[in-house]
């Protein structure tokens, strides 16, 4: 199977990624759960990472978009995606960019959580479509339907609840849900190509919605106080490695469309010279 | 002096598995020149597509690099290092579908030649414009 991770860009990504969360978890560990260095992490190396990172998806998704041309199956997924990320920029900058106030930071959020969230969805769905009439046949394993019925009854969970409370909550809680489904189908089709950068893109959205959903887990347990405190940063520090997973997924297919665009002079020519003696007919 | 053919026919020959399939090809060649045969040979037969599209193609090959030399063993290794160029672009041009497409996208690179589900897989996944230029490469 191909390294899809020698390319450089993917390269460059995930070691930044690396470097990031690993910085993290090297202040939660010397910290013992809190510290003044830590919360500096948070307050402003953290939102750079998530800006920055936003940016890279909008960047890679819009260029990817630009290599399909009208009427293409995939023009109108990419062109969601890069809506989708444009809204996830946005929302990142207005929650995280600087200290806003309450109402602002949950504007940001919601720009960044469930708007962000339909538009993928919308994508994933036309790319699930793809799949299927490409002949990627989806045979769900029995944990499979563990993970669907469980994503089912969560969102039912969420609905209900909803009805008792309302909260912007709801909505991010059934898109995940519905992603997850997505994901968990999409991770099923992609698996049988056998590699290489195209089922490297699709799997990063697969692993972005799964991390995204068990960042939301993690606030759901914080909100309930589910989690003990010392454990509290885990929940934050997933944020990072979502986000990155996020921007890999169009990383990858725009190397994917670079490779096979450029151009390439014979490869073979130079194994053969010409001799010096005189023609003979051929 | 045989003619390029007449050599092509003898490499062939040196490669194949069952030698004694084309044994009757090269006497005809060799006693009639005549081409068409070994065309229809080796476009039908199995091994011989696995190194080459046709002979016709390693002699176009051959006159685009502009090979020339009056002596029998020169052409002969020319002949040997087309093929075994052809083989490696195929091979080369798989490796790039790998990358792109994974085992089952390579898998469907037969002689060197994308299937027309591959072409469709690399169109819907790539764009129009990038499966063509990387399937344009593969055919030159």
């Amino acid at each position: 199977m191909p390294n899809v991770f020698k390319y450089s860009v993917p390269q460059r990504l995930l070691l930044l990624t690396v470097l990031h969360v690993g910085l993290g978890c090297v202040l939660w560990a010397i910290s013992g759960g809190w510290s003044e260095l830590f919360g500096y992490y948070f307050q402003y190396l953290g939102p750079a990472f998530l800006v920055s990172f936003a940016f890279l998806e909008l960047a890679f998704s819009l260029r990817v978009q630009r290599a399909f041309q009208p009427g293409e199956e995939l023009r109108r997924a990419w062109t969601l995606m890069a809506v989708g990320a444009a809204f996830r920029l946005l929302g990142v900058f207005v929650a995280h960019g600087w200290n806003p106030s309450n109402p602002v930071r949950n504007v940001g959020l919601f720009l960044s959580g469930p708007v962000q969230l339909a538009f993928a969805c919308g994508g994933l769905t036309i790319v699930l479509r793809l799949y299927r009439r490409l002949g990627y046949s989806v045979k769900l394993t029995s944990w499979d339907w563990v993970l669907v019925t469980g994503c089912a009854l969560l969102a039912v969970s969420g609905i209900v609840q909803n009805l008792i409370t309302p909260s912007s909550g709801f909505f991010t809680d059934t898109l995940l849900c519905v992603l997850m489904f997505q994901a968990i189908l999409l991770k099923r089709s992609v698996s049988q190509m056998g590699g290489g950068l195209v089922a490297a893109c699709w799997t990063s959205y697969v692993y972005a919605v799964f991390l995204t959903a068990l960042g939301d887990l993690g606030i759901t347990f914080e909100v309930y106080y589910l989690t003990p405190a010392h454990l509290l940063p885990a929940g934050w520090l997933i944020w990072y490695p979502a986000a990155a997973a996020w921007s890999l997924g169009p990383a990858f297919l725009s190397e994917a469309v670079y490779l096979a665009n450029q151009s390439a002079a014979l490869r073979y020519g130079a194994t053969l010279r010409p001799t010096n003696t005189s023609t003979a007919s051929l | 002096m045989p003619n390029t053919i007449q050599l092509l026919l003898s490499t062939l020959l040196q490669r194949h598995p069952a030698p004694e399939v084309l044994q009757a090809c090269v006497d005809r060649e060799l006693t009639n020149l005549d081409n068409r045969i070994v065309r229809f040979h080796v476009r039908g037969c199995e091994s011989c597509q696995e190194e080459m599209r046709s002979a016709q193609e390693v002699l176009e090959f051959l006159r685009l690099s502009d090979v020339s030399g009056t002596d029998v063993l020169d052409v002969r290794e020319r002949i040997m290092l087309a093929m075994d160029a052809i083989s490696g672009k195929q091979e080369e041009g798989i490796h790039e579908i790998r990358q792109l497409l994974g085992a089952r996208g390579a898998s469907r690179v037969v002689g060197g030649n994308p299937s027309p589900e591959l072409q469709d897989e690399l169109a819907a996944f790539l764009g129009c414009r990038a499966a063509k230029s990387l399937l344009q490469r593969m055919a030159a």
